[in-house]
């Protein structure tokens, strides 16, 4: 635009009837044409003031000595003055000179003028078109989103995503990026209706509670956006007890507690709600009234860490409904024997144990007595990291004819301990009856024999 | 052997117990019986079948889930984002491919599979603000100035809005 508004009108007029009437013509031509319309365009500037937009003003008066004329006004008197015919002449030069300088004068002006009024459409344009612009961004950016890949994806699928996506909210991190659900809710409207139809993806929620004062109101939000959903909580820190009892009164479908037992009100507590419970850490006469509370307990996560104090509960709490067992040990040599001498459960069906620091020893005698106690039908049984030696492993799937499903994975256990298997050397093995794709040992196959149902055995090391 | 048809005419062959991990072509092949039939497969390409028989053959043999695995919601909300090691190589694809494979694995009812393509988008979404996710996929902010309001009052304690 700038090139443009440099040339002059002739130019602007050659240009457009050249490209459009001309467009094939030799330059030799054009150039004669336009040295003739330059030339219309010069004479119809002399009768037009304002198309003359050359500065045309040269003053006849340049060779004018002023200064000269300074020093005769001071020296000519009386008889001295002389020459009035230059006086006069140079006087009607001047006066021209003040006409033609008046004339460009008024031309610049009316030309200011006529700019002025030019500019104001110009500016107004300048927003049409900045306007247009910003219009056509979104409108690019709403096509290109039209062909995105992840609108492909039906509702289902979106929501299967964001069920990876919400596992857990964080809602005392104070960070948006911690509390999933909340987050992508703020995406488009799409996700935000996807998220708000969906009370499950508001029901994982986690707490930090440290010694100051938290703002539970986002807690309030989560319960409300949760509906019907039934609720997890993971809460860590010592202030369990400030959920109480107004925030769990709006959990009425809290079911999984991931807590630190010792410092919950246990008076307090809907532990008939719950068919979870993960324990991070306790176990003596508080976690057995607790259990004996958790009347709808499915799944019994232990979470065992060291320097705690470990005191067996006697007699054992009988927790009938729990049919799905883990203990996770770290940095403790007696939680395991002392876990499970203090509980029995009868409708057990998967049992996890996982040794996270392999240092604790194999509690078979614990063990074989919670399995003959408990007389259940165990159907899964996953042990991990745990020193386990052949022999204690055929005892022991010999006490389990009803096992369906085996993983024992000593691969981080330390070569050269006691627990070395020479036997268990397949990767992964699955062992149908009706369909053996690897040829075993002949220990493993021999246990495996006395275990008529098992339908998957994965060993690792 | 089992012949697969895809979308654009192209012919695959694949071993039955492979083919079989889709729950579709499983439930297909029963119910036609023995038959060297082609079975089309008119919502999968031809590049987008090439990689679901690649995880496939990777994955024969190993238990599938069973049919009513995973239908409560607690079981939903206790799934984690982990991918074994091949199975990430495996879906480092574009963003086009990693949908189409979620979409075949849809189709095909391969629950792993979908599980890694799903697992792998979650794994893009987390950790990042709006802006970045909308940035990622390409999804215009169409919200109205009233939910733009009410979005800003819901986030206005968090440090990172």
């Amino acid at each position: 635009m700038e090139i443009l508004s440099d040339l002059s009108d002739i130019d602007l007029i050659c240009l457009v009837f050249f490209s459009v009437f001309l467009p094939n013509y030799p330059y030799y031509i054009c150039s004669i044409l336009y040295a003739t319309l330059a030339k219309i365009s010069e004479l119809l500037s002399k009768w037009i003031p304002w198309r003359r937009t050359q500065p045309k003003f040269r003053p006849r008066t340049n060779n004018v000595d002023f200064s000269a004329v300074g020093r005769r006004l001071l020296s000519e008197h009386g008889t001295a003055i002389e020459a009035e015919e230059e006086i006069f002449a140079t006087l009607a030069l001047i006066e021209q000179d003040l006409d033609d300088c008046k004339a460009e004068s008024d031309c610049v002006q009316a030309k200011i003028h006529r700019l002025q009024s030019e500019i104001r459409p110009l500016h107004f344009r300048t927003i049409v078109l900045e306007y247009d612009r910003q219009r056509l961004e979104r409108h690019k950016a709403r096509l290109r989103s039209l062909r995105s890949p992840f609108r492909r994806l039906p509702n289902e699928l979106v929501l299967l995503i964001f069920t990876f996506v919400c596992d857990m909210n964080e809602l005392t991190s104070r960070k948006l990026v911690s509390m999933p659900t909340l987050n992508i809710s703020a995406v488009c409207s799409r996700w935000r209706d996807l998220t708000r139809s969906s009370p499950e993806l508001w029901s994982a929620i986690r707490l930090r509670m440290g010694p100051a004062p938290c703002d539970l109101r986002l807690l309030d939000f989560y319960l409300h956006c949760s509906q019907q959903s039934p609720l997890s909580l993971e809460f860590k820190g010592n202030k369990l007890e400030t959920l109480e009892p107004h925030h769990l009164a709006n959990a009425p479908n809290l079911r999984s507690l991931f807590a630190w037992i010792g410092d919950v009100q246990i008076h307090k507590f809907p532990w008939k709600q719950l068919t979870t419970l993960v324990d991070i850490g306790q176990c003596d006469a508080a976690i057995g009234e607790v259990l004996e509370r958790c009347s709808n307990l499915k799944e019994l996560h232990f979470h065992v860490r060291g320097g705690m104090a470990f005191k067996a509960c006697i007699p054992p709490v009988t927790v009938a409904s729990v049919e799905k067992l883990m203990l996770e040990l770290l940095q403790s040599e007696s939680a395991a024997n002392v876990f499970l001498e203090s509980i029995t459960c009868p409708s057990l069906n998967s049992l996890l144990i996982e040794d996270r620091s392999c240092k604790h020893p194999w509690p078979k005698n614990e063990l074989n007595a919670f399995l003959s106690r408990s007389s259940c039908h165990l159907t899964t049984l996953y042990i991990k990291s745990m020193p386990l030696s052949d022999l204690d492993l055929i005892d022991l799937l010999q006490r389990i004819p009803t096992l369906l499903h085996l993983t024992i994975d000593d691969s981080n256990v330390p070569l050269g301990e006691e627990s070395h298997n020479a036997a268990l050397c397949a990767k992964s093995v699955r062992l149908p009856s009706h369909n053996l794709r690897y040829s075993l040992l002949s220990s493993v196959t021999e246990t495996a024999k006395s275990l008529p149902h098992v339908q998957w055995l994965s060993l690792r090391r | 052997m089992v012949t697969l048809v895809t979308s654009d005419n192209e012919k695959f062959t694949a071993d039955k117990e492979v083919a079989e991990r889709s729950v579709l072509i499983k439930n297909m092949l029963e119910d036609v019986g023995e038959s060297d039939q082609p079975i089309p497969l008119p919502n999968v390409s031809s590049s987008v079948l090439k990689k679901v028989l690649e995880y496939c053959e990777h994955h024969r043999g190993e238990p599938l889930p069973a049919a009513d695995a995973d239908t409560t919601q607690d079981d939903t909300r206790k799934r984690t984002t982990d991918i074994s090691e091949w199975d990430q190589k495996f879906i480092t694809v574009d963003q086009e491919m990693l949908f189409e494979i979620i979409l075949a694995a849809n189709y095909l009812d391969i629950k792993s599979l979908l599980d890694v393509g799903c697992k792998t988008v979650a794994n893009m979404i987390k950790g990042k603000t709006p802006e970045e996710i909308r940035k990622l996929f390409n999804i215009v902010n169409d919200f109205t100035p009233e939910e733009e309001a009410q979005i800003k009052k819901e986030n206005e304690w968090a440090e990172d809005r």
